[in-house]
């Protein structure tokens, strides 16, 4: 699933339109959208207002919503200052410096690069002193705080394109402009998510049940060890005999050790494959 | 590849780190406190990074040079390694590197002065020895070497130290660094080999085996001493046959004489990176096989692992001269 972080409505709209999200009126704490795309699947978007704890607050709230962990993709994608980046430019971070605490984080980009990398960093308030050489906003530090608990820090990006810098100060911006920023990225937001979901999907399905799991452990006695040892039995048996069916013995059996034993030397004596079509 | 650089804020001068950074013009640079801040953090993909790993420029601090483990040597009796980078570009599934690393990114240690000198305090320690260093631990000794140029400044170093081998260990066919250079006598370049059929399933992004013995051959006739590695050794039904079809193909590419060392070893992971490798990928058939745990190492089944050595090392008994051979030892 992929989860958009923003702060402003504005920020938000370009991403809602083309989407085609709807909102859910059924929660009041943040404004939350959700829709489908043919292309990326099930999307969710949730406005958090300004500033490093909103955002760490909407993103927990996002979480919640989309019922727990799900290996998604997370989104942030706002504004941002840079001292002598052109306004419009568009720039993934690939370090992020939350200004009051001094803690670093490091989204990892795994897929093509797209968008230039950038520094970027998280302050409390509004500033106009255009650091040398950082992305200046309000947001990242909190949604990565909240996000990387979630899902892997490859999947956790933070999208911000220019909206004022040296020579064009913040003071200028009205919402219409903050939407017009945004909105010719939306097609490079969209492939960076298209880039990660795949990989994202990929990891859920490493940490699904192996197929005979839940047959195997309705009945018996089944310690914590025994249920690990078990899953790891059947993705043995998923990788080397996936068109063999159990030993019978196996479903006759009470205590999880048992079927465990048996399943062990029964994948024991299959033939090992390395490097030979099956 | 390359296409993200981070760099240590204390190696951001360093003349190794402007070096490297002017062979990835297109790369973003992003600086970073200490190394460790972005390879050690939790929470990271592995399996994602090796995709597409960034590159880290850092400076080492603390030992330089580490005994090897016991069994790990090819005829001195003063076994040490380096490592001027951590990870490699190959992703070759039963590396324990996966398991010992979080990251995927490639680390490369840019004060090698530091290194040098350590070698040095460790030949004077050992001063009327032979010290083997092994600089292909923990990471691919060769395959990095266009973007660190490491190789243009160890080899001249070594070459003036007889008393220090070096051994380069790759599976890399990038040889203009040595083939540029004059080939000198305490340096062997050795290949890992699998047999050709497990190489494809198991070592991925890495040359052909039909390359590497090109490469091996190449440098054979340039005047290097060589080594082949056939470690791990990787259990499949039919293993003699391909082990057979492998030694037949690598020691008819270069002339005896050539050949300096020879050595094999088992499949061995110890218990922790093998938990974390098979987690990475539970979809791998290579971790399907008859292992077992045994003491605190994952390993093929006792009988499998004696026969497998047994059979193996009598087959390269045909083929390698026995005073250049170093078999493994099977002690648990």
């Amino acid at each position: 699933m992929l989860h958009f972080v923003v702060a402003l409505a504005a920020e938000a709209r370009p991403l809602i339109t083309a989407l085609g999200l709807q909102r859910d009126d059924a929660h009041d704490a943040f404004p939350v959208y959700h829709g489908e795309d043919p292309t990326l699947g099930p999307i969710s978007l949730v406005v958090t207002g300004m500033g490093a704890a909103l955002a760490a607050a909407g993103t927990a709230h996002l979480f919640h919503l989309a019922g727990g962990r799900d290996h998604g993709v997370w989104i942030n994608v706002g504004i941002a200052g840079h001292p002598t980046r052109e306004v419009g430019e568009a720039v993934l971070g690939l370090r992020v410096l939350d200004a009051p605490s001094d803690k670093v984080f490091y989204p990892p980009r795994i897929g093509p690069r797209r968008l230039p990398g950038e520094q970027i960093k998280t302050v409390p308030k509004v500033d106009t002193s255009y650091p040398e050489g950082w992305v200046v906003e309000m947001e990242a530090s909190g949604f990565l705080a909240t996000a990387l608990r979630y899902t892997t820090a490859e999947l956790v990006q933070v999208i911000k394109v220019i909206s004022d810098n040296r020579r064009h100060p913040v003071e200028r911006l009205d919402a219409a402009m903050v939407s017009e920023l945004i909105t010719p990225h939306v097609e490079t937001v969209k492939q960076i998510a298209a880039d990660l979901l795949p990989h994202g999907q990929a990891r859920a399905a490493r940490h699904a049940e192996p197929v005979g799991f839940a047959d195997l452990t309705a009945e018996g006695r089944w310690s914590v060890t025994d249920r690990r040892a078990l899953r790891r039995l059947l993705e043995r048996r998923a990788m080397i005999a996936p068109e063999l069916d159990l030993p019978d013995e196996v479903h006759r059996l009470w205590r999880g050790s048992d079927v465990n034993r048996v399943l062990r030397a029964w994948l024991d004596d299959l033939p090992v494959q390395l490097g030979v079509d099956r | 590849m390359t296409d993200v650089v981070y760099v240590e804020d204390e190696v951001r001068d360093h003349p190794r780190t402007r070096q490297i950074l002017d062979r990835l013009p297109h790369a973003d640079v992003v600086a970073c406190g200490r190394w460790g801040e972005v390879f050690n953090r939790r929470n990271q993909d592995f399996r994602l990074q090796k995709r597409r790993p960034a590159l880290i420029l850092a400076a080492k601090h603390g030992e330089w040079v580490l005994p090897t483990p016991v069994s790990y040597g090819i005829g001195g009796r003063r076994n040490v390694y380096f490592s001027h980078m951590l990870n490699c570009p190959y992703d070759c599934r039963y590396c324990f590197l996966q398991g010992m690393f979080r990251s995927a990114h490639h680390v490369v240690f840019v004060n090698i002065d530091d290194l040098f000198a350590a070698i040095d305090a460790t030949l004077a320690e050992h001063a009327d020895d032979e010290v083997y260093f092994f600089s292909g631990y923990d990471c691919d000794s060769l395959a990095f070497d266009r973007v660190t140029g490491f190789l243009d400044t160890a080899l001249p170093f070594f070459r003036d130290r007889p008393r220090a081998w070096l051994e380069i260990r790759t599976k890399s066919t990038q040889t203009r660094a040595l083939l540029d250079s004059e080939p000198f006598a305490n340096a062997v370049v050795a290949y890992s080999f699998t047999p050709d059929a497990t190489a494809r399933a198991l070592e991925h992004r890495v040359p052909s085996v039909a390359r590497r013995i090109d490469a091996l051959a190449t440098l054979a006739k340039h005047g290097w001493a060589v080594g082949m590695r056939f470690d791990p050794l990787i259990y499949t039904d039919d293993y003699a046959t391909r082990y057979r079809e492998l030694f037949e193909a690598v020691f008819a590419s270069v002339p005896d004489d050539r050949v300096h060392s020879v050595s094999l070893g088992p499949f061995r992971l110890p218990t922790g990176f093998a938990r974390t490798v098979e987690k990475l990928y539970p979809d791998e058939p290579l971790f399907a096989g008859p292992l077992e745990k045994r003491g605190d190492m994952v390993s093929y089944r006792r009988d499998l692992e004696e026969e497998m050595v047994t059979t193996v090392t009598a087959m390269l008994g045909e083929y390698a001269d026995p005073s250049r051979f170093f078999p493994c030892e099977l002690d648990d």
